[in-house]
């Protein structure tokens, strides 16, 4: 059972910041061009990153990540601080790319994947999808290319799904801040966090012996 | 280890990783996890996966920074210079004032740029009165006076949204001493119009007020006079006393999957059910724009039982326009809460959104009771919401801050950024201050709530 202590304790860096965090938005607020540099750096990257998750490509990603920037400006005033500034950011993020997303895929429904087609029975729906195995019996599969499938795995996921397994594993944050971006209970957000990664485990199965040499 | 502990257990692995699991949860977890080398090994892989997602991510791009503070510059700057977004302009303020003064709805009318029009808002496309030369008039001067013109538009459709009037009580509620009732005045500027922002010139705005009076004489005059809209503003008000289950739900049925054809809608049962994507959202579709009363002139004789398709008693329109209102809960910890309750079992037994189709609409009280309809899906507001016939060809997108009290009632609606008075936006927000949504749970309900709500009005696709 130790496999289970240490894992994943990075965090919320945001969240350390308090007090620095109100600081620097007065001051943003108050025109100051430093201090927007220094939000910029702080988010920036972070913010890219899951708008990349959600449209699946960077540069519409950097475009989108210049609009959040911009909608958070022009509101930093309804800015409460109840929530990390990041997780505010995330939250303009989601729905900004939701409404993209809603522009582009107004004629063609967008594919939507059922994770399973029948709740108790794997092997079925998404799973059994995402989970055969690319062909190649290779164990000593690099660390790369198992990022590659894993990535690849990911982006076939329901975007809610998406959306809380890459929060919280990719930025880290917690169940709370994941049902406050995504507007839903922290229940809901452990059961999709849960089932987000029985799928990708599920689709990493074949690695599994070499994931348990690894692990010890 | 027996199978069920198993299953009982694995539910719980991946929150167990994060921390996330109750003190009793995680003591009764490891306690299965001791005894249970399957159940660890699972874990184990969980645990890998976590870990190989953590490290997915990818250096940002190149000049990602620059480029986001140049967005900020040029953006922040742009909106110094002017700083109206569509629904804000005073063009539309223009026409919301109309909109106001008639009744509590929403309203765009394109003026700027002039869109095609094709909503149904003139009564004879209602199946209301002849066209008369007026209209006629109206509709020539477009071609010369796009402004005029679209101010014209902005009058019909000021018309169509009296008559769009959720809150309107059945026809039948609509006695001839509400008709009676009501000023000439009512079109006159809503009370704040004068603080709306006015885009270059000052008499502009007068001009395009003094362009609604007039018009509004020569629509008078038309109507054989007497301020139609206030007859039914009047009527309007009297329906805040009608018994809820007299109000007729707007909302009709959108399959997830159909969109060629409004869903057939019955009035006065309150009820109907409406398509959800994506749980928390709602597309609606409104596929008439007549609520007229028969008695005001929606043309066609009064039909007692208006089938599908009609609405009131008007018969549906045929070159119809829905409009489709989509909300989505932004912000606020209990926005399920108020939304529509997420059950677990649904997440469980289908995660495709496109398939969640629950009944909304229902009154309040019928919501209050029934326990278990109310844990099988998302709902939303249980009255029904103002849908803009005057949106055709339009899309309006804006965030709002609501209160609610514990009974689901707004107690405040607010834009963000704020509205300025008599703007689109503040009528929007009028207009909203109407809706009902889920009451607070527990006993004697939750204490007052607060609510962020994008709301996008747009055309429907046909």
């Amino acid at each position: 059972v130790t496999v289970i202590e240490g894992i994943l304790s990075r965090g919320e860096e945001a969240a350390a910041r308090g007090g620095d965090e109100s600081r620097l938005l007065e001051r943003c607020r108050a025109g100051d061009a430093r201090a927007t540099e220094e939000l910029v750096r702080l988010h920036g990257s972070a913010v890219h990153r899951f708008a990349h998750r959600l449209l699946g490509d960077p540069e519409e990603a950097r475009d989108l990540t210049q609009e959040v920037f911009l909608r958070a400006f022009r509101r930093l005033g309804s800015f409460r601080a109840d929530s990390s500034l990041r997780t505010w950011l995330f939250r303009i993020t989601l729905n900004a790319a939701r409404n993209r997303r809603r522009s582009w895929s107004r004629h063609r429904r967008s594919r939507t994947v059922s994770l399973e087609a029948n709740p108790g029975e794997e092997g079925q729906g998404a799973v059994a999808r995402l989970a055969h195995p690319a062909p190649g019996p290779d164990r000593a599969l690099e660390g790369r290319t198992i990022r590659a499938r894993l990535a690849e795995a990911l982006e076939e996921l329901p975007e809610e799904f998406r959306v809380a397994v890459s929060l919280r594993d990719v930025e880290g944050l917690d169940y709370r801040s994941i049902a406050r971006i995504t507007g839903v209970r922290v229940g809901t957000v452990k059961s999709r966090i849960g089932r987000a990664r029985e799928a990708l485990r599920a689709r990493l199965a074949d690695l599994r012996p070499a994931a348990r040499e690894e692990s010890r | 280890m027996s199978e069920r502990a198993c299953r009982g257990c694995r539910g719980h692995l991946s929150a167990l990783l994060d921390g996330e699991l109750s003190p009793r949860r995680e003591r009764s977890v490891r306690r299965h996890l001791e005894g249970c080398e399957e159940c660890r090994g699972r874990l184990e892989e969980l645990r890998l996966v976590a870990r190989e997602t953590s490290l997915l991510s990818e250096p940002p791009p190149e000049g990602l920074e620059s480029g986001i503070l140049r967005a900020l510059e040029d953006g922040l700057r742009e909106e110094e210079r002017a700083p109206s977004p569509a629904w804000r302009s005073p063009l539309l303020v223009a026409a919301s004032a109309v909109v106001l003064a008639g009744v509590v709805g929403l309203g765009v009318v394109g003026l700027s740029e002039l869109p095609p029009f094709t909503g149904p808002t003139r009564p004879s496309e209602l199946g209301g009165p002849a066209p008369d030369p007026d209209r006629g008039t109206s509709e020539k001067r477009e071609g010369e006076d796009a402004r005029a013109g679209a101010l014209a538009r902005g009058l019909d459709q000021a018309e169509t949204l009296a008559a769009t009037e959720v809150d309107a009580p059945d026809a039948s509620a609509r006695t001839p001493e509400a008709q009676g009732a009501g000023g000439v005045d009512s079109l006159a500027p809503p009370r704040k119009a004068s603080s709306a922002p006015a885009e270059g010139e000052s008499d502009g705005t007068i001009g395009l007020r003094e362009e609604i009076e007039q018009l509004r004489r020569q629509k008078d005059g038309a109507l054989g006079g007497g301020g139609e809209l206030e007859v039914k503003r009047a009527a309007v008000e009297g329906a805040d006393e009608a018994p809820e289950e007299e109000r007729p739900a707007v909302f009709a049925a959108e399959p997830s999957v159909a969109e060629s054809r409004p869903a057939p809608r019955s009035a006065g049962q309150g009820a109907e059910g409406v398509g959800f994507a994506d749980g928390r959202e709602l597309d609606a579709r409104e596929d008439a724009v007549g609520k007229k009363g028969p008695a005001e002139g929606c043309g066609g004789p009064p039909v007692a039982e208006p089938g599908p398709g009609e609405v009131l008693g008007c018969p549906a329109p045929s070159g119809d326009q829905p409009v489709r209102v989509s909300m989505e809960a932004v912000e606020g910890p209990e926005a399920d809460a108020v939304l529509g309750k997420e059950k677990r079992d649904r997440e469980q037994a289908d995660l495709s959104p496109r398939s969640r189709v629950d009944r909304v609409g229902v009154p309040a009280e019928e919501a209050d009771q029934d326990e278990a309809t109310r844990a099988a899906g998302p709902w939303l507001p249980p009255r029904p919401v103002p849908v803009p016939a005057a949106a055709a060809g339009e899309r309006i997108e804006m965030v709002l801050d609501l209160r609610l009290a514990s009974d689901g009632s707004v107690l405040a609606a607010e834009a963000v950024p704020p509205a300025p008075e008599g703007s689109l936006g503040a009528a929007v927000c009028e207009a909203v201050t109407r809706w009902r949504f889920l009451p607070g749970e527990g006993a004697g309900g939750a204490a007052e709530r607060t609510l962020r709500l994008r709301l996008v009005l747009e055309p429907a696709p046909r």
